[in-house]
């Protein structure tokens, strides 16, 4: 029976060896552990030992010859006793102890050895596998530990009595601390993967009802005015992948559509600005947030924008607002704006000129059946625009506690995804800083922007070609020329204008 | 051009600043006349006389002490911890001492030295001859830590480090050390330290490695290819300073990516970098952030079939990079 010899491992990081002299002939006898052949490497010379007792049949490796670790270099014909002892073996003996062998190298033979003369203890911190903690000992410890934790939240009820019952929260508590690493519970297993009829039925809901929309798709999404449920997913759980949008926003794009919004391929995206000459200047680095309104204010360049804006007389705003605003900041503890008023009256308006509540679909013009209304809010590292969806069917005052709770979530950073997501209108109320004129950029894709500015007292000509003077208010906007004309937006400030002048000391704001 | 092992571009570029300066020394333990136990000081001692290539005692805390000793005095220093696994004694030389000294004299006391020592595991080396350091090094602001897992990065990177003011930590991976060859030029270059390299573009995901690792990732990636999939790797060369604008580049470009590191995973590098990535490329990214990475657990095993299950072999990075691109 002829088994191959393999050069074994020599030392760590040693790959190859030279072969060099052969002790041994073709057809000579061997006892296990002879050397039979001299090998060189460039940290160590060796003899390889014989793995077993037999006649050397072939030479594989001449002299001379660089060969890598675990390569064979020569055959052996083993005698019948070791045959026969290997037979007893339950799987081929010869593979086993040959790599046995292959692996076993001078200098790692004697750690070993030298570790188990040295130190023969047992490891000071077995697994915990072997010594379970007796059950009772760590029941105390879990008591313990919902005793802590309960204390904690006493207004929701003693052990056993809150919703969670009693089992939940000391299993959510110890969980993390029960065990040393080695113990740690296996991790559940993954879900099955579905099977393909599961994967066809296109009712099947995913897990936990929607899948993950990840921030890159969510961006992509957002620039583009796509609604992420409507793109075919492929990722797991029919999760939208940058692919898949980008294949969704390549098929309806269309050729006029491409000229003015190419979409950035990720190497253009990546590409390095030239170095420029250290003049002293501050190279302020971009937070995501400054990125993100540079990419959408880019976008809203691109758009073919004009511009109208009309004067209002705030009197009756400033009456209205005074009446109300006493108790409703009582009640709501939250600030009564003149924003509020101004939106309520531009979601109404909206609401009877559809044409500004739209966008350009480059095919077709797309206007919204509700007045999704989008917030300018200056919040810590730069401008964000929460929407409150539904704004046409909102009175002042929820219009007020919805800005008031947005502005809160914009600048504490906790605004979820759904608080940003589906603006048809955006509202700046750039009068906060002061501006009595603006030329607002459109927030992409959306058909228009418009500005409130600061109430100022000016000398105005009233009926009756009297000079007197008026708290007045100018509303700027810009909106998408491709969408409508001057008259649609002249229509919309018309509206709101009437609105806002409307407004008394007893117009009820609920 | 000449190609080399990593060790002889090690050992090369050992030889080379020797040359050129005559303030650089070796010191470490068996590195004059026994070359080092991997050699990679070979031929030194006969070259430079036992002056400038010192046999030491068998303690690291004084190797590090006599080489900052000797580094603020003016001279630049080549410490050789045997194995990484023996540097322990030396870390309040280096970490609480070396990494500091500049900083706490305002700049008045700069500490050349460079601390070279082979790690990593995959070569049956057991416990005691297989760990990964650099996470604890990479954490101390104050030293540098380099890994190359070229010969043309190892020499370029290992003058650079001997010529840097300051402490460098300078692993070199002991399996890598004859089983990677590579074309040196013959003479002087360097290469700055703190710049990765992309070392295979891609554009479906980003594989973000360093050391012997990054050698598995583009086998990896060679796999994926065949797959389909193209996969870029970027190799950090060191871990401190981190190059964050080149791993942020390709992650913004590929939207995906992964860390293959074989130390733990657990406060390793690729913790360091995903966090990066959460940083500069959130709005970029496509998947979670996935790392394969060495096991959790208290060292390298010494039986073969443990060993290539701690190890982030080609195969299980190639597993990864599947997952990762399938999400």
């Amino acid at each position: 029976m002829p088994i191959i010899i393999q050069l074994p491992q020599v030392g760590e990081s040693v790959t190859e060896g030279v072969i060099g002299k052969w002790l041994v002939g073709v057809g000579q006898r061997v006892e296990k552990y002879d050397p039979i052949v001299e090998v060189t490497t460039d940290k160590v010379s060796m003899e390889v030992p014989a793995p077993y007792a037999g006649a050397l049949t072939r030479i594989i490796a001449q002299e001379g010859e660089a060969v890598p670790m675990g390569h064979p270099i020569a055959e052996i014909e083993i005698e019948r006793n070791a045959a026969l002892d290997d037979a007893n073996e339950p799987e081929p003996p010869v593979d086993r102890e040959v790599e046995r062998r292959a692996r076993i190298g001078e200098f790692l033979v004697e750690q070993a050895n030298a570790g188990l003369k040295i130190d023969p203890r047992p490891s000071p911190e077995p697994p915990a596998e072997s010594e379970p903690e007796p059950p009772l000992d760590r029941e105390a410890e879990r008591r313990a530990r919902i005793g802590e934790f309960l204390e904690d939240v006493r207004a929701v009820g003693p052990t056993g009595s809150g919703e969670g019952g009693a089992g939940r929260p000391d299993a959510a508590l110890a969980e993390p601390q029960a065990a040393p690493v080695l113990a740690q519970p296996a991790p559940p297993p993954p879900a099955p993967a579905p099977t393909d009829a599961e994967a066809d039925d296109e009712t099947l809901p995913s897990e936990g009802g929607e899948s993950i929309v990840s921030p890159l798709v969510r961006r992509i999404a957002q620039e583009h005015g796509v609604d992420v449920s409507e793109v075919h997913g492929t990722g797991r759980d029919r999760r939208v992948t940058r692919d898949d949008i980008f294949a969704h926003l390549e098929a309806r794009r269309e050729p006029e559509l491409e000229a003015e919004h190419t979409i950035e391929s990720p190497a253009e995206q990546a590409q390095e600005e030239p170095a420029e000459p250290d003049d002293g200047s501050l190279k302020v680095a971009l937070t995501p947030t400054r990125r993100a309104i540079a990419e959408r204010m880019e976008r809203a360049g691109q758009i073919p924008a004009a511009w109208a804006m009309v004067e209002v007389d705030a009197t009756g705003l400033v009456a209205a607002r005074s009446a109300h605003r006493e108790a409703f900041e009582r009640e709501r503890g939250a600030p009564l704006t003149y924003l509020a008023f101004a939106a309520h009256a531009t979601a109404q308006a909206l609401g009877s000129h559809p044409a500004l509540n739209a966008r350009w679909a480059g095919e077709h013009v797309k206007q919204y059946p509700t007045v999704n209304l989008g917030i300018a809010v200056a919040a810590n590292d730069g401008l964000i625009v929460p929407v409150i969806h539904g704004a046409e069917r909102l009175s002042v005052a929820d219009l007020a506690s919805a800005i008031h709770v947005l502005a809160q979530k914009a600048r504490a950073q906790m605004l979820d995804l759904g608080d940003v997501q589906g603006g048809t209108f955006t509202l700046n109320n750039t009068g906060s800083f002061g501006s009595v004129l603006s030329g607002p950029l459109i927030n992409h894709p959306q058909a228009a922007i418009l500005t409130t500015e600061a109430i100022v007292k000016r000398p105005v000509v009233v009926a009756g070609d009297a000079i007197t003077v008026r708290p007045m208010m100018n509303l700027c906007a810009a909106f998408d020329h491709r969408v409508c004309d001057g008259v649609e937006v002249g229509a919309l400030l018309a509206e709101v204008k009437a609105r806002i002048e409307a407004l008394t000391a007893v117009t009820p704001i609920r | 051009m000449p190609t080399l092992t990593l060790i002889e571009a090690v050992r090369e570029a050992l030889r080379e600043e020797m040359e050129r300066d005559p303030s650089v020394f070796v010191m470490g333990e068996d590195v004059g006349r026994r070359g080092g136990v991997f050699l990679a000081t070979q031929g030194l001692v006969d070259e430079f006389g036992e002056e400038r290539v010192i046999d030491t005692p068998l303690a690291e805390s004084s190797i590090a002490g006599i080489a900052m000793g000797a580094a603020m005095a003016g001279m630049r220093p080549i410490a050789e911890m045997q194995f990484a696994d023996f540097i322990w004694p030396a870390m309040n030389q280096i970490v609480g001492e070396a990494a500091r000294a500049r900083y706490g004299t305002y700049g008045g006391v700069h500490v050349p030295m460079v601390v070279r020592s082979p790690y990593g595991g995959h070569v049956r080396g057991g416990l005691f001859h297989s760990q990964s350091v650099e996470a604890y090094f990479a954490h101390t602001p104050g030293l540098k830590v380099v890994i190359p897992a070229t010969p043309y990065d190892a020499k370029g990177l290992l003058k650079a480090a001997i010529r840097d003011d300051d402490p460098v930590i300078f692993l070199e991976h002991k399996r890598a050390y004859r089983s990677v060859r590579g074309d040196v030029p013959d003479g002087d270059y360097t290469l700055p330290i703190g710049a990765a390299e992309v070392k295979r573009e891609g554009a479906d995901a980003t594989v973000v490695s360093y050391g012997l690792t990054l050698h598995y990732t583009l086998q990896a990636a060679e796999t994926l290819a065949q797959e389909g999939a193209s996969v870029e790797v970027v190799d950090l060369r060191s871990v401190r300073p981190l190059d964050a604008e080149t791993v942020l580049r390709s992650v913004r470009k590929t939207n995906r990516a992964l860390i293959a590191h074989e130390d733990n995973r657990t406060g390793g590098v690729g913790a360091e970098v995903s966090a990066i990535i959460m940083e500069g490329a959130f709005g970029h990214l496509d998947a979670p952030v996935m790392r394969c990475a060495g096991l959790d657990i208290p060292a390298m095993p010494f039986a073969p079939t443990l060993e290539s299950a701690f190890m982030p072999t080609a195969d299980k990075i190639a597993a990864a990079l599947r997952e990762l691109l399938a999400y």
